[in-house]
């Protein structure tokens, strides 16, 4: 009767772990990381607004970096839409080298695309106004359609941290 | 259906509050409503109005006429954010044409790397986005190739296909690209696109013979005037217009007798042309006259129909007379065109400004009676000169007239419709509100003219040196209550504007502030003089070493700073100013008069600051004032003195002095 009292234990301790194992599910798998930043241990990396909110706060608390109706049902040029946003923001943050302090907004409506951001007062204003010239007649020459830059400046790189983590 | 739906709806609420079913309603309302149909039917008949042909921008128009200036904004060609609003003259000018600059560079960025940019995204391909195409063999131009090039203005382009042509094009053509030539004087005109270039462009008043030989104009003449009669015919008419309009005078009256003995029919627009050169043929303004008498006859004898540039023209070349032939001539010019039904465009008023209202002449009305006749009428630009009217009829109301009222019609008349597109280029615009101000701040009352300041200044127009010293002035001639809050203003707009350096301003607002506009004592203005008074020196001190156009204190300036300083309560900033003043006496022009250092050493005696005032006494003993001793008793009979200060006292006024007041307080 021991023997088989002790056999009947070990059976539903065997029976529990397979139970276990097979209800596991992993932690790994649910991980989700694009658009979130990691926490620093000192708390030193500077976040602004739009990266210290996670992606599902998109239409909560932020909005879309880009605006266009390529991605509705029966949106027009959805592929070259996104490859000439990519180009675009490259661009800019190229041209205006060390001067863009925000995320470039990227807007179409009709045949105009309109580009908003923040940058730094960190060039006069002279060299400023020669870059928008420059960057709306060459972008009009590449996408052809009328571009249009719509800035605006903030003192310092401190103007548009939200916070630390 | 709708209706009744409607009401359904609304059953619950509406039946308690009339005092009636919903039903009942709904059937008085049907009634009246068939009745009503029934009534208009038969009155009236539904006329359906005539389709109007719109062009493709109307609806843009349309709705650029609801809207007017904005003067609280800046102009829309500026971006909207505080960091990128000019704030002088100078930055309008300057972030204007830094953003064409870099327009200009994307344009040459895409003309150097062509094949990059031959993608084609635009369906149908938009020809002003892509690059434009470079010919280099024959095989690749046609005759519409050059007629298209032609069309756009292109004149080395043009050129250029000609050659590679080898001249093997229609007779037409010849023709077109001759003209071309002709029009444009073998150079390229400034790119249209690029309108803050043309909108700022100082044009020079130089006149001279600045016509371009070009072989290529010179073959295609030789070729077109052996051709049949209408094309020499053509061909002549093109030459002679270009000849005049670059001044080739002498080569164009040449050509004008071959063409009358060769008895070439000429056109209105080439006798235009022609009679603009008679004030460069002849000196006198007899000869002037005779000539240009003839060259209308001949024009009648020939049967060619004068038009408004014949009267602009003829107006132009009797302004160059003298005022005893001018002014019967433009008379008599004006009422047989107007006969023969050609009404004068602004450009014939801008003559006629200039032939009856000189600045020596006698005050003659006729603007008035210019803007009577134009107020309310739709004005159409036919002339180039037509930009030059409002400038100067701007000039004629304030150097010739002094007339406020006019002024304001005439800027009325600007504002009007459409008539803002008048005003020219920055130039005249500038010119033009120089003039509206200065006539303004002199007849005006100050609070009308602030209204007015207000709105246009700064975003339309921002007051040159000169107006500002006039509005400086006009606060002088009015009473101090009204310049009083008014003068940290100015102060402030000569901040901005890049003011601070002209001498005559800051000395003036300074000396203003202090006597004429002195506020009642505990106003809380002293406190904001005394700021802008150390804006100034703040001003002045940090100015950078190798500096051009370098401001100098001169000894008004520095005792104003010095008293507004201590007017409004900043004795440590006054005491900075009179050290300054007293120990770098090398940099400092001239020296305060005596009522500011009176001011200042009383204030020190007051504040019993010892060191101040001895500094002050000092100061005034070198220059030798007699105010000194004066001084120098007050402080010696109202502050305790140590003997160290005793003795410079006595030092510097004398012994016999502060003795003889002692004896006189003994006494």
């Amino acid at each position: 009767m021991a023997l088989a009292g002790n056999i009947r234990a070990i059976m539903q301790t065997t029976q529990q772990l397979c139970q276990q194992r097979y209800l596991h599910v992993t932690a790994v798998a649910s991980r989700t990381q694009a658009g979130r930043h990691r926490a620093t241990p000192r708390r030193t990396k500077a976040l602004t607004y739009e990266m210290a909110n996670p992606p599902h706060y998109i239409a909560h608390r932020k909005t879309w970096n880009s605006w266009n109706t390529s991605n509705v049902m029966g949106g027009n040029r959805p592929g070259e839409t996104a490859v000439e946003d990519i180009f675009i923001r490259r661009f800019m943050t190229g041209t205006w080298h060390a001067l863009f302090v925000s995320d470039i907004i990227i807007k179409r409506q009709h045949n105009i695309i309109r580009i908003a951001g923040l940058v730094q007062r960190s060039l006069a204003q002279r060299k400023m106004y020669f870059l928008i010239g420059y960057s709306e007649e060459l972008l009009s020459y590449w996408l052809q359609c009328p571009v249009k830059l719509e800035l605006q400046t903030v003192a310092s790189k401190e103007d548009v941290i939200f916070k630390y983590v | 259906m709708i209706t009744i739906f409607y009401f359904r709806t609304r059953r619950y609420d509406l039946a308690p509050r009339f005092g009636c079913t919903a039903r009942s309603l709904m059937m008085r309302l049907q009634s009246s409503l068939t009745t009503s149909t029934t009534s208009s039917q038969l009155t009236e008949e539904i006329q359906i109005p005539n389709r109007i042909e719109r062009g493709p921008t109307d609806i843009l128009k349309a709705l650029e006429s609801t809207i007017s200036r904005d003067p609280t904004a800046p102009h829309y060609k500026y971006h909207d954010d505080p960091y990128f609003i000019p704030q002088s003259n100078i930055t309008k000018r300057t972030y204007a044409l830094a953003q064409e600059a870099g327009r200009k560079a994307a344009l040459w960025i895409r003309e150097e790397h062509r094949d990059v940019f031959q993608h084609k995204l635009a369906d149908p391909p938009i020809e002003s986005f892509m690059p434009k195409p470079v010919y280099t063999d024959k095989s690749q131009v046609s005759e519409n190739t050059l007629l298209n090039v032609i069309k756009h203005g292109q004149v080395t382009e043009a050129i250029n296909i000609y050659k590679l042509l080898q001249g093997e094009v229609s007779t037409t053509s010849k023709q077109a690209l001759f003209e071309l030539l002709c029009y444009t004087n073998s150079k390229d005109p400034i790119n249209k696109d690029f309108i803050e270039e043309r909108w700022f462009r100082q044009v020079s008043s130089e006149v001279k013979n600045t016509w371009k030989n070009c072989l290529e104009a010179e073959e295609l003449f030789t070729f077109l005037k052996n051709q049949d009669e209408a094309t020499a015919a053509a061909a002549y008419n093109t030459l002679l217009r270009g000849l005049a309009k670059f001044l080739q005078t002498d080569k164009a009256w040449e050509l004008y007798q071959e063409c009358q003995n060769k008895k070439v029919p000429l056109n209105a627009e080439t006798y235009n042309y022609i009679i603009q050169t008679v004030q460069f043929l002849k000196d006198g303004s007899l000869e002037k006259k005779q000539l240009l008498q003839t060259i209308l006859m001949d024009m009648a004898a020939q049967g060619v129909q004068p038009n408004i540039g014949t009267l602009n023209a003829s107006l132009k070349v009797v302004s160059s007379l003298s005022q005893n032939f001018a002014k019967d001539l433009a008379r008599s010019l004006i009422t047989e065109f107007t006969t023969i039904g050609i009404e004068p465009s602004l450009a014939s008023y801008y003559y006629v400004l200039r032939i009856f209202c000189q600045e020596k002449g006698p005050t003659n009305n006729v603007l008035s009676e210019i803007i009577q006749e134009l107020e309310g009428k739709e004005l159409k630009v036919q002339d180039p000169m037509d930009t030059f009217f409002f400038m100067t009829a701007m000039d004629v109301a304030k150097n010739h007239l002094h007339d406020a009222v006019v002024a304001e019609r005439l800027h009325g008349l600007l504002l009007a419709k459409d008539n803002y597109k008048f005003i020219g280029d920055s130039y005249k615009e500038s010119v033009y509100f120089r003039h509206y101000m200065s006539i303004l701040v002199e007849t005006e009352p100050l609070e009308d003219f602030m209204k007015i300041y207000h709105t246009l200044v700064p975003n339309i127009y921002i007051p040159e040196p000169s107006v500002m010293a006039s509005i400086l002035y006009a606060v002088e001639g009015n009473p101090p209550e009204i310049g009083r809050e008014l003068l940290p203003q100015f102060f402030s707009h000569m901040v901005m504007f890049d003011q601070l350096e002209r001498r005559n301003l800051v000395t003036h607002i300074l000396e203003l502030m202090r006597v004429h506009c002195r506020p009642p004592p505990n106003s809380p203005l002293h406190a904001q003089y005394a700021e802008s008074a150390w804006a100034l020196w703040n001003f002045i001190q940090n100015q950078r070493e190798n500096k051009l156009r370098k401001l100098q204190w001169t000894g008004d300036m520095l005792g104003n700073v010095a008293v507004l300083s201590l007017r409004g309560d900043q004795f440590d900033r006054m005491l900075q100013a009179i050290s300054f003043l007293t120990k770098d006496q090398t940099s400092v022009i001239g020296t305060p008069n005596i009522e500011q250092i009176d001011e200042l050493c009383n204030a020190c005696i007051e504040q019993g600051h010892i060191a101040g005032a001895l500094a002050i006494i000092q100061y005034a003993a070198e220059l030798g004032h007699q105010e000194a001793s004066l001084m120098a008793r007050k402080v010696y009979n109202t502050l305790p003195l140590t003997p160290s200060q005793e003795d410079k006292l006595v030092s510097l006024v004398g012994k016999e002095v502060l003795k003889i007041q002692l004896s006189v307080n003994k006494e």
